[in-house]
């Protein structure tokens, strides 16, 4: 047995790690049992990404062009899917209903028009990143090159701290351990997957993550849906789920979960701000810089184009079930209200959450009843909590866990090397040293994992320590899809088609869009004002994004005519990206 | 060689367009109009309002990528075979 294989030596790694977690449990408890569940799923990934190493540029920065298109689509996924929609998309649906749905669509159908405007296109520029590919159809202007990196860090870092953040989160919901430790066992996880061999090691990784998380989230689900008699698919059949929901909401006078525009979303309220809040989502997914990268690492236009329907299946898989997992917990929830405030308290998973703080209780009209705002729950305890809810075995809790950091581990990695290789590539070679030997490129990813991941984890440790900075790394990640939707989308859609967009045109694009973004969210983000009213219709920062999208676009096309045209080099290449291999 | 690459292009060019349209209407017109179908239920399916959101929107987000890229797929061979034809002449 060829012990080297990456199938093998995972599957070995696999067998120790359950082997190590069933004696550990028998000899520790179920606590040490837990913790060696969830640490020793980190080094499982690990294993693999050791058998992958390699130290060739084109497989640090394009995983060889060689990973099949449902591989990419796995590993899209995972790149894709953080945290936040593990741990917190359930939650936000369990607490706002229909205006949360946003959500939903703006984080999968951003997809479906990356299929057919992006993705096969990226993959035909022959080009290792995206400044890199803007520079070559700004006719070879490094200017166009500095900015797309400067708005890679800007979308990227806070994208990463949030990643970083989660981990502890995981952690500490999970183990009780302490989230900002856990911050630097995150970092350390993430960094050595990309360490070994760049996009080659975590486009795996990234793959036996998705399967890991998908697997970890559906499971509480399916378990709950067997108690309240949903099974087989209950993302087909909870309807009558939702239908007992509403009749509790009735009875007590409240706003259905199904309403819409009830409750306010991003600040903004309203169908208006619902519907840009979920377009900003789906246009800011195509410019994200570690989401384009993954169409860099496949084989063929073909496969580029097939792998982002499988990286929507299976980002689709998660969504839906998403909402199974809010109705489930606010049918849990609901059932408690107009019980005895004796009974409520004394339910098993109640006492296990209150003293997380995730949910809080208190007899307001001290009437001896659970009104249903004396019930106060966050929105993590959905994911979290729902093991407990339905008194599942205690082993299910810590695979969530696994799930989660899964979820957080591999978006962090896609982040972390995707500025890692902005630099490298489209800095440090194209203006620092042009002669740069592979293994002098490749030494520079690394130190520059280190030092990104280590500015990260600093950052995702202060987020931790004071809640009032963290509460801004979370807006800053919705804001992240504003200044891609407002930066990159429409410029690199532009690229492909309309020739006649020139190196002024994209400059002029960018600086618009942001213009446009940023003061609002300045403005009404951080400094309060009252925002913009549209029909009556507030809207919010991030639906603001929309009018950085069209700005941008406009300003690109107007700059562009009005200026000289780039020649003939730059139409070849566009021509290049347009026509099959 | 030339009039190929331009009869490519924008058969490639109305399949964008045609695409486009269907990706509004998913992404925009059904959500947007998704109010309207309020109480609407179909065997054990939430109300279709919600559902349409929840559901059916990313289903056929994920039939459309397919459908494009079979259709993609074949227009590119097609392209192979006409260009080695004329290579022949």
């Amino acid at each position: 047995m060829n012990l080297s294989s990456p199938v093998n030596a995972t599957i070995i790694a696999t067998i120790c790690w359950i082997l190590c977690s069933v004696i550990i449990t028998i000899i520790g408890g179920e606590f040490l049992g837990s913790l060696i569940i969830v640490i020793g799923s980190i080094f499982i990934y690990l294993v693999l990404a050791v058998t992958l190493r390699s130290t060739s540029v084109a497989h640090f920065y394009v995983a060889g062009r060689e990973i099949p298109a449902v591989v990419n689509g796995a590993a899209t996924a995972a790149d894709w899917m953080s945290a936040a929609s593990y741990l917190s998309m359930a939650g936000a649906i369990a607490l706002m209903g229909y205006d949360a749905l946003p959500f939903v669509i703006g984080w999968t159908l951003g997809y479906t028009l990356m299929a057919f405007t992006i993705a096969p296109f990226v993959r035909k520029s022959k080009t290792y990143t995206v400044p890199e590919l803007l520079e070559k159809r700004a006719g070879g202007w490094g200017p166009v090159r500095t900015t797309a990196v400067i708005m890679i860090f800007v979308m990227s870092l806070t994208y990463l701290t949030a990643q970083l953040v989660g981990v502890g989160v995981v952690f500490s919901r999970f183990l009780g351990l302490p989230a900002t430790v856990a911050v630097f066992i995150g970092v350390f996880g993430a960094l050595a997957y990309a360490w070994t061999s760049g996009w080659r090691s975590i486009t795996w990784v990234q793959f036996l993550q998705y399967f890991v998380m998908i697997t970890m989230y559906c499971t509480p689900v399916f378990i709950a849906a067997y108690f309240l008699g949903l099974l087989p698919f209950p993302q087909l059949q909870y309807g009558n789920l939702i239908q007992e929901i509403e009749m509790r909401e009735m009875a007590f006078n409240l706003p259905l979960i199904t309403e819409p525009f009830v409750r306010s979303i991003g600040g903004g309220q309203g169908p208006i701000n619902w519907i840009f809040f979920a377009l900003v989502l789906m246009l800011g997914t195509m410019g994200l810089p570690h989401i384009l990268i993954r169409f860099y690492t496949v084989k063929t236009v073909h496969a580029a184009r097939v792998s982002v329907g499988w990286a929507l299946t299976f980002i689709g898989l998660l969504y839906v079930t998403a909402s199974v997992y809010a109705a489930i917990a606010r049918h849990s929830f609901s059932a408690l209200w107009g019980k005895p405030f004796a009974e409520v308290m004394s339910t098993d998973w109640i006492q296990k959450w209150l003293p997380t703080g995730l949910i809080k209780l208190s007899d307001k009209n001290a009437d001896g009843i659970l009104q249903p705002a004396e019930l106060v729950f966050h929105g993590d305890i959905v994911v979290v909590g729902m093991p407990d809810m339905f008194g599942m075995l205690w082993v299910i809790a810590p695979l969530v866990a696994v799930g989660g950091l899964a979820a957080a581990l591999s978006t962090a990695d896609g982040l972390l090397l995707a500025m890692s290789t902005a630099i490298t590539r489209d800095v440090y070679k194209r203006f620092i040293n042009p002669q740069a030997t592979e293994h002098r490129e490749i030494l520079i990813v690394r130190l520059l994992l280190v030092i990104i991941g280590f500015i990260g984890a600093v950052m995702a440790y202060f987020a931790l320590k004071d809640p009032g900075f963290g509460v801004y790394v979370v807006l800053l990640v919705g804001w992240a899809f504003v200044f891609a939707a407002s930066t990159f989308t429409p410029i690199i859609i532009l690229s492909i088609f309309w020739k006649r967009l020139n190196r002024y045109g994209m400059i002029a694009g960018m600086i618009t869009g942001l213009l446009i973004a940023l003061p609002y969210i300045i403005l009404v983000g951080i400094a309060k004002l009252p925002p913009i009213e549209l029909f009556g219709d507030k809207i919010g920062t991030i639906g603001w994004g929309i009018f950085g999208f069209f700005g941008n676009a406009i300003a690109a096309i107007l700059v562009s005519l009005l200026t000289k045209p780039e020649g003939p080099e730059v139409d070849k290449f566009v021509e290049s990206m347009r026509l099959p291999d | 060689m030339e009039d190929l690459k331009a009869f490519y292009w924008r058969r490639v060019k109305v399949l964008t367009v045609i695409f486009l349209i269907a990706w509004i209407i998913i992404a925009v017109i059904l959500p947007v109009t998704s109010p309207l179908l309020k109480g609407v239920r179909i065997f054990g399916l939430p109300s279709m309002h919600w559902y349409m959101n929840a559901f059916i929107v990313i289903v056929i987000g994920v039939i459309l990528i397919f459908v494009y890229s079979a259709i993609m797929n074949k227009l590119d061979k097609e392209l192979k075979k006409k260009v080695s034809e004329e290579e022949l002449l």
